[in-house]
Parts: structure tokens; C-alpha cells; sequence
């Protein structure tokens, strides 16, 4: 069976590959991944030279179950790229369906026999899989990190899982604001203001309304991501994070429709 | 009328409204299988609307249309299978080359890859682009472009074809070309081309249907036309009569 989601998705890879924007993307990214883990590492050592810390781990050796390499290192590399990626990812998206309008590809593709679901398929998973690549590049230092150590590779696993659906999220929302205009800088504000919204909604979870609290707490994205960080697989979380998928890419699948019933 | 009118064009009463603008008031006309036609009008008199709607593009406000049986309406999937649109502005992926852009519009209109590449030989030579085949369409003149867009409109092959000003921005040559092409489309494929240079309808069409301040004032067959009136003349006579009327009754009123 055809999927013409499959074929928007794969165009639109090939689109990104033949221009220098997206190597350019990955190879800051890697850069910038590998300053991190640097100065993670280079911290985590000074750390453990301290002749402070040496004694109380000469004193209790259970000291090295809280200082180890993933609380140290992954998860602080991982919370710097979650923001990473909630600034980036609106500059890759803003262009998604802004530039469809712009050059009246949105003509062809909507007097194909293809669905509305179908463009804002394809379009999702095209950024996914770069994402996906992006994240890819933290597997140099990951496999660095394995052979020269011995982290624990399960809340490993977690924290990346927990970036990556964090990263689909703002996918979903950058999506959806470049259905609704048809300029790039207005889809880049607009996923800017929603990404920033699910950060800061917990901020106003610290009031004495215990309902309205834990209401608060859980609509932020940083809450489940942190679950997700620590190595906390909740069922909750998943729930939330494939919820605002389906929202905003429902969504943007009402603003395309509605692109062309001017 | 030679044809079978169900495998053709029929547009019934359509209106579309944007807003409080209405553009088309009650739109109706048949275009015969096989048959060419020309769609004339002044610029918005409501040819752009009629052909997105045909397309599946617009939905009408009220009213409906059939493409090779189908309803734009009740079987929009359907329509879009079997027909070819160019719009105005060609819509094309500037960054591809020509051959991964046809290829890209063949797998999306859902053409099964044993017949894909030779349709896209087919239509890479009808539009005289073979040798621009591996050419990035960013870099080609406007020309060549629009003979992308038409190539894009026509590589699946689809029964019903519906072109919006096919040969802006080509040269003469290239415009004598396009006319060949879409006179070889007679009796295989349903056309409809929407154009202000009259001559062009004259060359190529079988009928013209004229389209003035969202309806349709005049339906002419081009071999009715006489040497001593000719086809601007017919046009500008209906559309001043049409502009006249219009404005006594907007007085009355």
C-alpha cells in the first residue's frame, strides 16, 4: 500500500541533505555536544581529585553510588541539550509548511491524492529522523564513555528516550505555528512563546491550591523530562508526552486544511 | 457535442464566497471528454477560484462539480487521482532537479513504478526537458520553469487536465511548443486552460467559455467564429455589455 506521508517525508529528507543547512546543524550540534561532555568530564575529574571527596570515599565507598558518572556527566549533558533543543528546534521548523505556502507547493500536494494527515506526517517525520541524527552524534561520546567506564546503561537509555520525545514535542508544536502563517519569523515566534510556556508553567505550581498546583506541575514538559533524566520511566509521562504529540499535530493538521478554505 | 460528458468537466451552479466578497455567483458549464477548451475572463473575474475548486483545492460554498464522474464534494480523493493542474505560479521544490521533482509528483499521485519512468521519459520529452533533466530547478529560466510545472501537470497521465495560463513567461518559440503539446492532448485528454491572450484560445481550443465578474456571460465554439469577427472582438463585446448591465442595475438599485 502507498503511504504518501512516507513519500512527503522522504522529499523533504532528501530537501534537507541537498542543501549545506543541515550539515552545518548536525556538525554544531556534535560540536557543541563535545564541549559538553568535555567540561562534564573535566568537572567530574577535579571532582574526584578533591582530597576532601577522596577521603569521604576512602571513609564510605556506598559515597560513589551518588557521585558516579551519570549523575555527574549524562544527566547534566542532557539537561543542557533539552534546552538546547527547545531553542534550536524552532529555527528548523519555522520553514516546515511556511515555505509549502510560499512557493504553492501547498497546490500540488493538496490536488494530489494525498490526505491533510499525510502532509503533516511526512513533514513530522522528516524532522524526527533529523532529530533523531542529531541526537546521534552524542553516540560518539556515549561509546567513548562506555569503553574507557562503567556507567549504568538503563537510566542512560531513559534520559535519551525522555530528550528525544521532548524534542518530538517541539517538532509537533514548531509544525503547527509554520501552518498557521506565512511567514518563517512569526512561526518562529509563535513555537518560541509555546516551548517557553511549557517550561514555565510549573513556576506558578509553588501556591498553596495543592489541585492547582499539581495541575501546574504536570502541564510542564521540564517535569516529565526530569522523570524521564533521573531515569524515571512513568506511565504518566508517556501519556503526557503522547498527548501533546497528537494535540499539536492534530492541530496543525486543522491549520493545513484550513490553508486552502480562504 | 461529440464525447461522453460524464468522463469531462461538469461544474453545476457553483458560488464561492470569501468573506462578504462573493467570487463566483452560481457558476455552471460542461466541458466533453476529449474536448479543449479556453477559459476567458478579465483578471479576477473568477477563473483562479473556478480552477481550484475543480481541483479539490477550494471547497465551493454551495454548488458542486464533476471531474470523470466524480464529485469535487463526495469524492475529492477520487477528483485528484485523475486530474493534471498547473496553477499560476508553477508549484516547485526549486532546490530538486528536474527528473527527482517528477519522479517525487509521480510517487505522490500514486503512479506504480513500472509505468513511473515511462511517463517521466514521456513527459520529459513533451516538455522539452530532457536534456535539462538533471538541470536544479532553482537554477533554470523562468522559461523552463513553467515547462517544469507544465511537465508536473501532465506525467501521470490523468484524463482531466486544467491549466492556469499555461504559457506565461515563455518565449515564442517555447509558446509554439506548448500549443503543439496541447493540441496533441485532443480526444485523450479533457483540457481546460484559463488565459488572457486570445490568440492562444483561438490556436488551440475547441470552445471558449467566457467568465466575467463571477459568472458565465458567453460559450463560443471557436469554428463559429467568423472572419469578421473574431474571438476579441466576441470578448469584448459580451464583457462591456456584461460591464454595462451591471452598472445600470447597480443604479437602479
Amino acid at each position: 500500500m502507498r503511504w504518501a506521508a512516507w513519500t512527503i517525508c522522504k522529499r523533504e529528507v532528501k530537501s534537507l541533505f541537498v542543501s549545506p543547512i543541515a550539515y552545518v546543524v548536525l556538525g554544531l550540534f556534535a560540536l557543541a555536544s563535545g564541549i559538553l561532555f568535555r567540561l562534564g568530564m573535566e568537572q567530574f575529574d577535579n571532582f574526584l581529585k578533591d582530597p576532601q571527596i577522596q577521603m569521604q570515599l576512602a571513609q564510605s565507598p556506598d559515597f560513589l553510588n551518588l557521585v558516579n558518572i551519570n549523575s555527574f556527566l549524562v544527566i547534566n549533558v542532557t539537561q543542557v541539550t533539552f534546552t538546547l533543543l527547545l531553542i534550536a528546534i524552532p529555527f528548523f521548523t519555522m520553514r516546515l509548511l511556511t515555505e509549502e505556502r510560499v512557493n504553492h507547493t501547498y497546490e500540488l500536494l493538496k490536488t494530489s491524492p494525498c490526505s491533510n494527515w499525510d502532509i503533516v506526517l511526512g513533514k513530522f517525520l522528516a524532522s524526527a529522523f533529523f532529530l533523531f541524527l542529531c541526537l546521534l552524534s552524542h553516540g560518539i561520546f556515549l561509546t567513548l564513555m562506555f569503553w574507557y567506564g562503567n556507567p549504568e546503561p538503563l537510566p542512560i537509555v531513559s534520559a535519551y528516550l525522555g530528550l528525544f520525545l521532548s524534542g518530538l514535542t517541539f517538532v509537533a508544536v514548531g509544525l503547527f505555528a509554520s501552518a498557521i502563517t506565512h511567514h518563517q519569523i512569526i512561526a518562529l515566534m509563535i513555537s518560541f512563546a509555546i516551548n517557553v510556556g511549557l517550561v514555565v508553567i510549573s513556576w506558578g505550581a509553588n501556591n498553596t491550591f495543592e489541585r492547582l498546583s499539581n495541575f501546574l506541575q504536570q502541564a510542564s514538559i521540564s517535569h516529565h523530562y526530569e522523570q524521564f533524566n533521573q531515569g524515571i520511566i512513568q506511565v504518566s509521562s508517556l501519556v503526557y508526552f503522547i498527548s501533546v504529540l497528537v494535540l499539536f499535530l492534530g492541530a496543525g493538521r486543522i491549520a493545513v486544511q484550513a490553508a486552502s478554505r480562504a | 457535442m461529440a464525447g461522453d460528458v460524464t468522463s469531462g468537466i461538469e461544474v453545476f451552479d457553483l458560488e464561492k464566497q470569501y468573506g462578504l466578497t462573493t467570487a463566483l455567483h452560481g457558476v455552471s458549464f460542461k466541458v466533453p471528454e476529449g474536448e479543449i477548451v479556453g477559459f476567458l475572463g478579465p483578471n479576477g473575474a473568477g477563473k483562479t477560484t473556478t480552477m481550484r475548486i475543480l481541483t479539490g483545492y477550494y471547497l465551493p460554498t454551495k454548488g458542486d462539480a464533476k471531474i470523470a464522474g466524480y464529485s469535487v464534494l463526495k469524492n475529492s480523493d477520487e477528483v485528484r487521482k485523475r486530474i493534471g493542474y498547473l496553477p499560476e505560479t508553477p508549484p516547485l521544490y526549486t532546490e530538486m532537479t528536474v527528473q527527482s521533482y517528477l519522479q517525487f509528483v509521480l510517487e505522490l499521485k500514486g503512479i506504480k513504478k513500472k509505468i513511473a519512468q515511462e511517463n517521466l521519459e514521456w513527459a520529459l520529452e513533451s516538455c522539452g526537458l530532457s536534456h535539462k533533466r538533471n538541470s536544479v530547478i532553482a537554477t533554470l529560466s523562468k522559461g523552463f520553469r513553467q515547462r517544469v510545472g507544465l511537465a508536473q501537470a501532465i506525467v501521470h497521465k490523468p484524463p482531466v487536465i486544467i491549466l492556469d495560463e499555461p504559457t506565461v513567461g515563455l518565449d515564442p518559440l517555447q509558446i509554439q511548443e506548448v500549443r503543439k503539446l496541447i493540441q496533441s492532448f485532443r480526444g485523450k485528454h479533457t483540457v481546460l486552460i484559463s488565459t488572457h491572450i486570445l490568440s492562444e484560445v483561438t490556436a488551440n481550443c475547441q470552445r471558449a467559455i467566457i467568465i466575467h465578474r463571477g459568472k458565465i456571460i458567453h460559450e463560443q465554439a471557436i469554428s463559429d467564429l467568423s472572419d469578421r469577427q473574431s474571438l476579441e472582438e466576441v470578448f469584448l463585446s459580451v464583457v462591456t455589455k456584461d460591464e454595462v448591465q451591471g452598472s445600470s442595475k447597480e443604479v437602479a438599485a
